[in-house]
């Protein structure tokens, strides 16, 4: 293997910058002395800029459009739920505690509907701690349907 | 950064890489709809683990790699051939030069041509590389190989690519 073997095999990288300092600097010495290599590089360098200026279609303007759409929808879905759920709270917490002061109602019906209530609500957190914990271990979680 | 500003830097870059990707699922599959679903649905998957991927070259990188993936399954279970004859004749840009343009059209077309006719492996590495403008970095994550197996197929395929067209001249 001569000399603009060995150069030549590094000619590709030397173009894009990705040999180390000292590689560089041989094939940078070698270029300025052989006509022939110095072809070949130019060559390179010319191919890089015809690929990069090739043109493919693109997708129009209205479909790119409806694509990101869906991810503006999605970035502010997350918002709206914490909104309603927040403002939910607030005022379910609020009805709860009207009604669980209220002296017009008689004292047993406050508890047991207060109760009820209470009953609802633990079964709605044991079904969500499940499900939050099954798809904590749902290695197919992100397998699109 | 807070979450709100996070997720508008990552839906800014997924419009950039997305609408490059496209050009890349094209060269893949060589079909409009099969391109645009498969560029929807990794844009989608970048999405999902945003909280995981910095913004920049490792999205990028990550973003090539999904679309990559999923153009291979469209082209195993849509049977699509790669060099399947359905070239879209390039925008017209509008003509300043009528005689320069034309040559540089025709020599256009004829790389298109070359790239076309290499093998799927070297017409891959030289349009990341050159069109994508990835680095050997993004190019090893997104091909799984080592950046020494990058530069070393890259180099061949530049030999090759450069042969083909004197040869064609």
């Amino acid at each position: 293997m001569n000399a603009c073997d060995v150069v030549q095999e590094k000619l590709s990288a030397y173009l894009d910058g990705e040999l180390t300092q000292q590689d560089g600097q041989k094939v940078d010495v070698h270029l300025r002395e052989c006509d022939r290599c110095r072809r070949v590089f130019e060559d390179f360098r010319r191919l890089r800029a015809d690929v990069k200026d090739l043109e493919y279609p693109e997708p129009s303007e209205a479909e790119w459009s409806s694509v990101m759409a869906g991810f503006t929808f999605k970035a502010t879905r997350g918002l709206g739920w914490l909104l309603w759920i927040g403002a939910a709270a607030v005022l379910v917490g609020y009805g709860i505690y009207a009604f669980a002061t209220d002296e017009t109602v008689k004292a047993f019906e406050r508890v047991a509907v207060l109760a009820l209530l209470l009953g609802v609500v633990l079964v709605f957190l044991t079904v969500l701690a499940e499900r939050l914990k099954s798809y904590g271990h749902d290695k197919y979680k992100d397998v699109e349907k | 950064m807070q979450n709100g500003e996070a997720d508008v830097e990552v839906l800014r870059l997924l419009d950039s890489v997305g609408r490059r990707g496209f050009a890349f699922a094209w060269q893949m599959l060589r079909n409009h709809d099969d391109a645009l679903d498969a560029v929807q649905a990794s844009m989608m998957a970048a999405w999902r683990n945003r909280k995981r991927l910095r913004p920049g070259p490792e999205l990028r990188g990550w973003f090539y790699r999904v679309l990559r993936n999923r153009c291979i399954d469209v082209m195993r279970s849509r049977r699509v051939q790669r060099a399947a004859p359905l070239e879209v004749d390039p925008p017209d840009r509008g003509a300043s030069d009528p005689a320069h343009d034309a040559a540089r059209r025709e020599e256009l077309d004829r790389l298109r041509r070359v790239l076309r006719q290499m093998p799927d492996e070297m017409r891959e590495i030289v349009l990341l590389r050159d069109f994508h403008d990835l680095s050997y970095a993004e190019i090893a994550g997104v091909l799984d190989i080592p950046t020494g197996t990058v530069m070393s197929r890259l180099h061949r395929a530049r030999s090759t690519l450069r042969e083909q067209m004197l040869a064609k001249e």
